[in-house]
């Protein structure tokens, strides 16, 4: 009788500590009490291609900025009652990345977004009132955008056609238990630059699966220890193995995601030279922009310093690695330790996606806000221009 | 990967295993693990020394000029850890106890799913280009300037730079970082005879590698079960954050990491056995730690000063800890000081700042954000596993042992004011933002992780020593036997 009472007992402990962990709320029914299913066909492409496929939507171009959007009109649907968005696609490539992308009636000329987490062929449910603090007020449109995943996947390989199968609304329920979880704990996370800092995301705390099977396993322990009248010793022991059990499901979970972010490596470098795997680089316009500027810079000396300037810090960095070994540092570097005028006179300023500094014609010179570089232009294409500085020092 | 390439890595196993075998007693349980793990490391970084010192004209074939030294140390120490082994009296059958059925199966589940592991790292890192930001932007740059140049150039200030006229310089945001393996990186890169990222990035899964196996021999060194030091291997090989420093490689903050906890171990086992080799490869560690990266000075007098702490009788500990104590005092209350410290230079402190040469001026304030930010960087996200839920029970269940035994107290008191150090950065100066980002928090504490798990292995995988007659406690002694 005990220990009937017992496995009840930690039954509903890890009902309610599961529960809590993936955001339901206790007054929840078993099954959702509304529901809105958008069926693939009635998406339509926004950016990109795509035909009708049967009850599905068939993506099977992207636009020329490497981005696809389909999208859905909504009445006036409020967020607030439907919480839970399941999504369901086929063949989706583990190179793009997925977005929500809607639209509420208070500000129609936002568009807001959400990064939903990878789906596979599977089906997936997140809590989007969890996810973004923008999913309020009445929503008018909904769709989903598809692009490479960010620094990570070089964009001229990321796409390959699939299929939005379905995606549905709905209020909360206990039986969306299984499906939060298993995406918040298990989903496909891709590597980022942030994973040199932190292993998965930063910022789920509610569902950290650590912190729950931590606090599952002693009140499982508790219970046990009241209801079955277990010794101190007898406790201990269970907890070293509780302990160890959850160290290995932990250690799983993390195994089978470096398992997933592995193959999308393997998709992407396996089998191809040193050579090819270098070119294939995530920020591949970069890496072009480097390209261009080697042979524009072909005529500087061995000595020559070469300032590089970029809106983007990202940008601005990775281009200095990419030219190497030419003489390369930052722009802003150099201009706050010495005046232009004091610069060595072969140093060239190569700019990149640059709006901060712009080439004014009337006076033959770069300019950013009050600052002004007297140079003249060698090469200017595009995002990326080349100048020698005027004027240097002896 | 070509012949060059496999030589090279040769050379560095050539090279560093016995180097380690030298310095270590013959005959000790886990003695070819502790070799090959200390061993790849020290080899890579000597064959970083000897490239910085032979190859400077012609980094091209940086290998081929470095090379000779190498086999020179090789030969060397190998006859050094000969002779030693030679003079060394026969090994005695080992003590190890039965092993249950059971816990074979475990341990082979547990080494299986390292192997597992080791492979998808090992991959990723033959698969992709330099990945993680520092790793290009900082850590690369020496290494492929110079490689792709042919030749050294130093790397200066940006002021320094501009001001140079005609001189060959060359700067970039990390200028000042130790180019210790920037030069790793030349060795390995002028023997895969171009700049292939993949291959100069190999390093971080061997230094990974070397981490488990030197941890495997040190424990069992110390007097750690097979099975013990196996399940410890577990533990260390299977937290995520390490991990992705290998994946993703290119940081240097493993090997600071690995650094650390060699130095300690090592201390432990000179504490313990009394090996002087192993003393000498303590503070060898301890003296790299600063070559690899800034904070690795920290470390190394954090190191220096424990092993100085220790070698004191009880009595010039106490006063030793009173004089600290009596100075920390002063500071506080009189609000603003300055004092020299080895090879960090003037600290100098007022009543809300501090400026740390290696660091930098830190603004002094509380900042609840960031003690947020670091309990949940321990507890509640996935770098760990569950490492830093199970080091206070621990420490509470073995508090007898860390009382009883000088060496492992030591090492707590060391690990102990480490933590606090990092506390104390995170919580109270303007590195809080590091915390609340979650972006330099988790690097910094994974630096002394696996010395950590090394002290909670010695504490649970060791038994209970005996006193003797004295009141003292014996240090663990097993009769030696095979690894």
């Amino acid at each position: 009788m005990r220990r009937a009472l017992a496995v009840i007992a930690a039954a509903v402990v890890w009902l309610l500590v599961l529960g809590t962990a993936a955001g339901i709320p206790w007054s929840a029914p078993l099954t959702p009490r509304d529901q809105v299913t958008l069926k693939g066909q009635d998406f339509r492409p926004v950016m990109g291609a795509g035909v009708e496929d049967g009850s599905a939507l068939g993506v099977g171009a992207i636009a020329s900025d490497g981005n696809a959007m389909q999208s859905i009109p909504m009445e006036r649907l409020r967020a607030a009652d439907y919480p839970l968005l399941t999504y369901r696609f086929e063949d989706f490539p583990r190179t793009l990345e997925l977005l929500l992308v809607f639209r509420r009636a208070d500000t129609p000329d936002d568009v807001q977004t959400v990064a939903l987490p990878w789906p596979g062929d599977g089906v997936v449910t997140v809590d989007l009132h969890a996810a973004s603090p923008a999913w309020h007020g009445e929503i008018t449109e909904l769709g989903f955008a598809e692009y490479a995943t960010a620094q990570l996947v070089p964009p001229s390989i990321a796409f390959q056609p699939f299929r939005l199968d379905q995606a549905r609304l709905a209020s909360p329920s206990w039986n969306a238990l299984p499906r939060l979880l298993r995406q918040g704990w298990f989903g496909y996370q891709p590597w980022s630059l942030a994973s040199i800092n932190v292993v998965g995301a930063s910022a789920d705390t509610n569902a950290s699966m650590p912190l729950t099977l931590i606090v599952g396993a002693l009140l499982t322990l508790l219970v046990c220890a009241v209801l079955l009248r277990w010794s101190l010793a007898r406790w201990l022991r269970s907890a070293v193995i509780a302990g160890a059990v959850c160290w290995v499901v932990l250690d799983a979970r993390w195994l089978a995601d470096l398992a997933a972010k592995h193959r999308l490596t393997d998709s992407i470098y396996a089998g191809k030279s040193w050579q090819e795997r270098a070119r294939l680089q995530p920020d591949e316009d970069v890496a072009g922009f480097a390209q261009l500027a080697h042979q524009q810079l072909a005529g500087v000396g061995r000595h020559g310093r070469v300032l590089v300037a970029s809106d983007s810090t990202y940008m601005m960095l990775r281009l200095i690695y990419f030219l190497l070994p030419l003489n390369a540092a930052p722009l802003e570097s150099a201009i706050a330790v010495a005046p232009a005028d004091d610069w060595p006179p072969d140093t060239v300023i190569v700019l990149c996606s640059s709006k901060r500094w712009h080439y004014d014609d009337s006076t033959a010179a770069l300019r950013s806000e009050a600052r002004s570089i007297a140079a003249t232009p060698l090469f200017v294409g595009g995002n990326l221009a080349v100048y020698r500085v005027r004027g240097g020092g002896p | 990967m070509n012949a060059a390439y496999l030589s090279a890595w040769l050379l560095v196993l050539a090279a560093g295993t016995p180097i380690a075998l030298a310095l270590s007693a013959p005959r000790r349980p886990g003695r070819m693990a502790m070799a090959l793990g200390y061993g790849v490391v020290l080899g890579m970084l000597a064959a970083a020394a000897f490239t910085a010192l032979a190859a400077q004209a012609d980094t091209t074939h940086a290998w081929l000029h470095a090379a000779p030294w190498l086999a020179l140390v090789a030969v060397t120490a190998s006859g050094i850890a000969a002779y030693r082994r030679y003079r060394a009296p026969a090994a005695a059958p080992g003590t190890d106890g039965k092993v249950e059925y059971w816990k074979y199966v475990l341990i082979a589940a547990a080494l299986a799913s390292l192997f597992w592991r080791g492979s998808i790292i090992a991959s990723e890192v033959l698969l992709r280009p330099t990945y993680p930001w520092d790793a290009w932007d900082a850590w690369a740059v020496k290494a492929k300037t110079w490689y792709l140049l042919g030749h050294y150039v130093p790397f200066v200030a940006v002021a320094d730079w501009l001001h140079a006229g005609a001189a060959e310089l060359h700067s970039g945001p990390a200028w000042a970082y130790p180019s210790t393996l920037g030069w790793m990186q030349v060795w390995f890169a002028s023997a895969a005879g171009g700049w292939i990222e993949q291959l100069v990035n190999m390093p971080w899964f061997a230094l990974w590698t070397g981490m488990l196996l030197g941890h495997y021999g040190q424990w069992r060194a110390l007097g750690v079960s097979r099975a013990g030091a196996a399940i410890g291997v577990y533990v260390l090989g299977s937290l995520p954050l390490l991990t992705s420093h290998v994946a993703l490689a290119g940081y240097a903050d493993l090997w600071v990491a690995t650094l650390f906890a060699f130095s300690m171990l090592a201390w432990l086992r000179w504490q313990e056995r009394g090996e002087r080799g192993q003393l000498l490869m303590a503070l060898v560690c301890a003296g790299v730690l600063p070559l690899i990266k800034l904070e690795g000075m920290v470390w190394c007098l954090s190191l220096l000063a424990a092993i100085g702490f220790g070698a004191l009788s009880p009595r010039w500990r106490w006063r030793a800890a009173a004089v600290a104590l009596a100075v920390l005092l002063l500071v506080v209350l009189v609000g603003q000081a300055q004092m020299l410290f080895a090879a960090i230079g003037w600290v100098r402190s007022g009543s809300r700042v501090v400026d740390i040469p290696v660091i930098g001026n830190l603004s002094l304030a509380w900042h609840a954000d960031a003690a947020a930010g670091i309990v949940h960087s321990l507890f509640t996200q996935s770098n760990w596993h569950l490492l830093w839920w199970l080091v206070p029970p621990v420490i509470v269940w073995r508090w007898r042992a860390i009382r009883s035994n000088d060496a492992l107290g030591l090492c707590s008191l060391l690990l102990l004011g480490c933590f606090g150090l990092l506390l104390f950065l995170f919580t109270f100066t303007d590195a809080a933002e590091w915390a609340e980002s979650y972006t330099a928090v988790n690097r910094l504490i994974m630096h002394i992780t696996p010395a950590v798990v090394a002290l909670l292995v010695l504490l649970l995988g060791r038994p209970p020593a005996q006193p003797e007659r004295d009141g003292t406690v014996a240090a663990h002694d097993p009769q030696p036997g095979p690894a």
